[in-house]
């Protein structure tokens, strides 16, 4: 890796990340793309699932062809993936510190720096929430998704979102058990689809339910439920036991935005998207002049939302650094945005969107450098 | 345990194993897979012990941001196992204040 | 907007202005103290553990730090707080000859001064310390090198003052001072005027800027100091650890340049302890950049190479994170403490540079004393502003 000639450094190789280097090496720039994963793809490739939405979405391709797709996309444009990589800092000169998988320390000099770092899943407090075999559903979904391990017989899952439904049912497809899934509001929180595939495999899903606690000595044992009332107060007596070795969590994301604080970016509160935001304006340029977000980073979506914000991220830092005229990029981004508005409708969509919004009007002419 | 059949995946390829080394007992593993990876197809989910109190601690995050997962492997303390891959013949250890310890003192 | 009135106002929320408004209390006074931000965010907030004995210039300085050194040890109980205080040592590793040569002389006249400081031979300074690398030539060592947690400190002394009677104010930024006829009437700050007869300039740093509202020019300028934490670990050093370099850089850090250039720019020397957590601190630099408090990767850098000389170890350890302070500088290394001429009831009490905890004591102490009118500790004459404006 060296430092000349990069125009752009994309940091995280995920489904926005990747994508934001494919679009920014389409339009000439030298983009360089760091992860501190030792295999690029993010997420894409724990999520054996057939995507929804629409033909331009790629709906009904699988998460992990989806992301070998954009790996070669990537790869065919030019943008190099340095893996193993962690990037430590962005200095307020915007120097990019970087440890190499060889651990190597570098200093890299971008013009334009896209963040993709993605997010975080929540964590749950409860008496023995730290017991061993307690774990986020995305690691139980990497467990036996990627490296074709079942953390356990039998799994609690905790969180009706689509995360918790997906992974239930692909516990269920490498041939694992699902006790139960409590949720503790009073209806399932992500699509009816796939909450009706898991129900029709037994698995029981308990709305207004929580887990009160969960028991063992060195490892999950089994796990004490209880159910709620409409103010979300434990009902004495409803308590009833299951032996379970896995708890697996789905209560939601957090923007891994480090990065974008350390730049010194202005951030928002939107509890809806996970929490502390950076704001952007239509280009995804943050406060900070010259450093892009897109992807969950920006607030929870989907990798298909991510996809799409990766992609105007490129187009604009492509833009910026003179890579393509306006009138040309404008056509570009245009049709990124009318891909992105799509996504957001429905149910679940339009509630993003309008969160989305009050991003990207606190983002807009608000460039400091 | 290892999942064999998947439907949707297929089954999976027989590579050889190689061998790592945690606390002394030898365990099977796949050449490039996380280190928790293989540790929890052993069978075993505890990873660690708290420093002071000794609680044991296993996978939470699985992307290397929580830290409870952490491991001495060849001799360097706090490796995070769920996202350093296996070499053949590491030498990992359990870090921490053992339960016994702490009842000693 | 809301006027009241108060028999002492104390400007900063820091340690230095904690400790005050404490021992005022204890003294019957009682005091308000405006903080602009927080209680303990800015240098008090943003330092290492040391109290540190051996770093003082043999005199007035070290005469100071020992009796606020002879504080400590019943403070937390007095404050009702566990402070992490304990007195573990120090050493100072000297890695040529030249810095023996100086480290000679400077421990021969902190004996003099009462302080209890040997020099050891490298191997039996091995002994003491396994760390430190074989090209460590010789060490002092001093038994009367201690460590406090700066934040337990700092919002100890707040509550106790608080308990006391004291009104402490957080998010209350001082905007300019009422003064009339020579004599000082209280200050004005967003949500008003608060008006008393005695004001205690403890900003810190920022000391200038209130200065500057009476008229005055204080020779305080922040000078950067940038710290390293490392992950925790077993226990690998014992009590603090200096270089030699380090007491060069405080006193003379152009000495430096023949051996590192980048570190004499930097004025980098190695204060490093490990807490009770396990993570090392490891210090540090003293530069002149303004307000900046932004983290440089060349000091980050020269800071761990110096460190890695004097603590191989360290090279296999990773770094968690990295911060830096602003510390209180004053051309003669010394507070400005007491009284200024021509201003009546204005008191200084800033410019410990990177002594304000090991200082917090005695400088509380000292003026809490002064303002109530107990005692005029005749040393604040050396420690008062006049000290700059003769030498004009």
């Amino acid at each position: 890796m060296t430092q000349s000639d990069t125009d752009i450094i994309v940091i995280g190789a995920g489904p926005a990340g990747l994508s934001a280097a494919a679009e920014a090496a389409r339009l000439g720039a030298a983009v360089l793309v760091l992860d501190e994963n030792d295999r690029p793809g993010g997420q894409l490739f724990k999520q054996i699932h057939k995507f929804f939405g629409s033909k331009d979405h790629r709906a009904g391709v699988r998460g992990y062809a989806i992301g070998d797709s954009l790996l070669a996309e990537t790869a065919r444009l030019g943008a190099r993936i340095e893996l193993g990589a962690v990037v430590y800092a962005i200095y307020p000169d915007r120097r990019v510190a970087v440890i190499t998988a060889d651990q190597r320390r570098l200093l890299l000099n971008p013009k334009k720096i896209i963040l993709a770092t993605g997010a975080s899943e929540n964590a749950l407090a409860f008496p023995g929430c730290t017991l061993p075999g307690v774990m986020s559903a995305g690691a139980v979904q990497t467990m036996v998704n990627l490296h074709r391990v079942l953390p356990a017989d039998k799994t609690l899952m905790v969180g009706s979102g689509n995360v918790g439904l997906i992974v239930s049912y692909q516990i269920r497809q490498a041939g694992g058990k699902v006790a139960a899934l409590v949720e503790a509001a009073p209806v399932i929180g992500g699509y009816g689809v796939h909450a009706a595939k898991i129900s029709r495999l037994g698995v029981p899903i308990l709305t207004g339910h929580t887990v009160k606690c969960v028991h063992g000595t060195d490892r999950v044992e089994g796990a004490t439920l209880v159910a709620l009332d409409d103010k979300f107060r434990a009902v004495p007596g409803s308590e009833r036991d299951i032996e379970i070795g896995c708890v697996a969590i789905a209560v939601g994301l957090t923007p891994l935005a480090e990065l974008a604080l350390m730049c010194g970016c202005k951030f928002t509160y939107i509890p809806k998207l996970g929490g502390h935001l950076p704001v952007h304006d239509d280009n995804m340029e943050t406060t900070a002049a010259g450093i892009y977000v897109a992807g969950d980073i920006t607030g929870v979506e989907e990798a298909s939302s991510a996809m799409e914000e990766g992609r105007l991220a490129g187009i604009a830092a492509a833009e910026a650094l003179g890579r393509v005229a306006p009138s040309e990029a404008a056509v570009l981004k245009q049709a990124v945005w009318a891909r992105l508005n799509a996504l957001r409708t429905g149910r679940f969509g339009q509630a993003r969107r309008d969160a989305k919004e009050r991003i990207t009007a606190e983002g807009r002419g608000a460039h400091v450098v | 345990m290892r999942i064999l059949r998947h439907p949707i995946l297929g089954n999976l390829d027989e590579q050889p194993p190689v061998f790592i080394e945690v606390d002394g007992e030898l365990i099977p593993a796949r050449e490039g897979e996380p280190i928790a990876a293989a540790i929890i197809a052993a069978g075993r989910l505890k990873l660690r012990h708290t420093r002071k109190s000794g609680e044991p601690r296993g996978v939470f995050c699985g992307i290397g941001r929580c830290t409870d997962c952490v491991m001495t492997v060849d001799g360097q303390a706090n490796v995070r196992t769920c996202v350093t891959p296996v070499k053949a013949g590491m030498k990992i250890v359990t870090q921490g204040a053992s339960p016994e310890r702490e009842a000693q003192e | 907007m809301s006027e009241r009135t108060a028999d002492v106002i104390i400007i900063g929320g820091g340690v230095i202005g904690a400790s005050i408004a404490y021992y005022l209390t204890k003294l019957g006074v009682k005091p308000v103290l405006l903080e602009r931000g927080d209680i303990c965010a800015g240098t008090s907030g943003a330092c290492d553990k040391a109290i540190s004995m051996q770093s003082k210039n043999p005199g007035l300085h070290l005469d100071l730090a020992l009796e606020s050194s002879a504080m400590f040890p019943g403070l937390g109980e007095e404050l009702g707080a566990d402070l992490d205080y304990h007195r573990y040592g120090g050493m100072i590793a000297i890695e040529n000859e030249r810095q023996m040569a100086i480290m000679e002389k400077f421990v021969e006249r902190q004996k003099n001064h009462g302080l209890p400081v040997e020099i050891l031979s490298g191997d039996e300074a091995r002994k003491r310390q396994p760390a430190f690398a074989p090209s460590v030539i010789a060490a002092t060592y001093s038994p009367a090198d201690a460590e406090v947690s700066p934040l337990k400190l700092t919002f100890a002394f707040a509550r106790a003052a608080r308990r006391g009677g004291a009104d402490i104010r957080t998010g209350a930024e001082v905007r300019g001072l009422l003064t009339n006829a020579g004599r000082v009437e209280g200050v004005v700050t967003q949500a008003g005027e608060v008006r008393a007869g005695v004001v205690v300039n403890a900003a810190g740093v920022f000391a200038p800027a209130v200065g500057r509202m009476a008229g005055l020019e204080l020779p305080i300028k922040p000078r950067r100091g940038q710290i390293i934490v490392t992950e925790p670990m077993p226990p690998m050093v014992h009590g603090e650890i200096w270089s030699a370099r380090y007491i060069v850089a405080k006193y003379n850090p152009e000495m430096i340049r023949s051996e590192d250039p980048e570190a004499a720019d930097l004025g980098v020397g190695l204060a490093a302890g490990q807490t009770a957590e396990g993570t090392l601190l490891i210090g540090g630099t003293r530069e002149f950049v303004g307000y900046d408090t932004a983290v440089t990767p060349e000091a980050t850098a020269a800071v761990l190479r110096h460190a890695v000389s004097i603590l191989p170890f360290l090279a296999k350890v990773h770094v968690i994170r990295t911060f830096a302070g602003l510390r209180p500088y004053t051309p003669d290394g010394m507070p400005i403490l007491g009284p200024v001429d021509g201003l009546e009831g204005f008191v200084m009490a800033a410019g410990h540079e990177g002594d304000g905890i090991a200082l917090a004591p005695i400088t509380g102490k000292m003026l809490a004393a002064y303002i109530a009118g107990a005692e005029t500790d005749k040393r604040l004459r050396d420690l008062a502003l006049s000290r700059f404006q003769q030498a004009k």
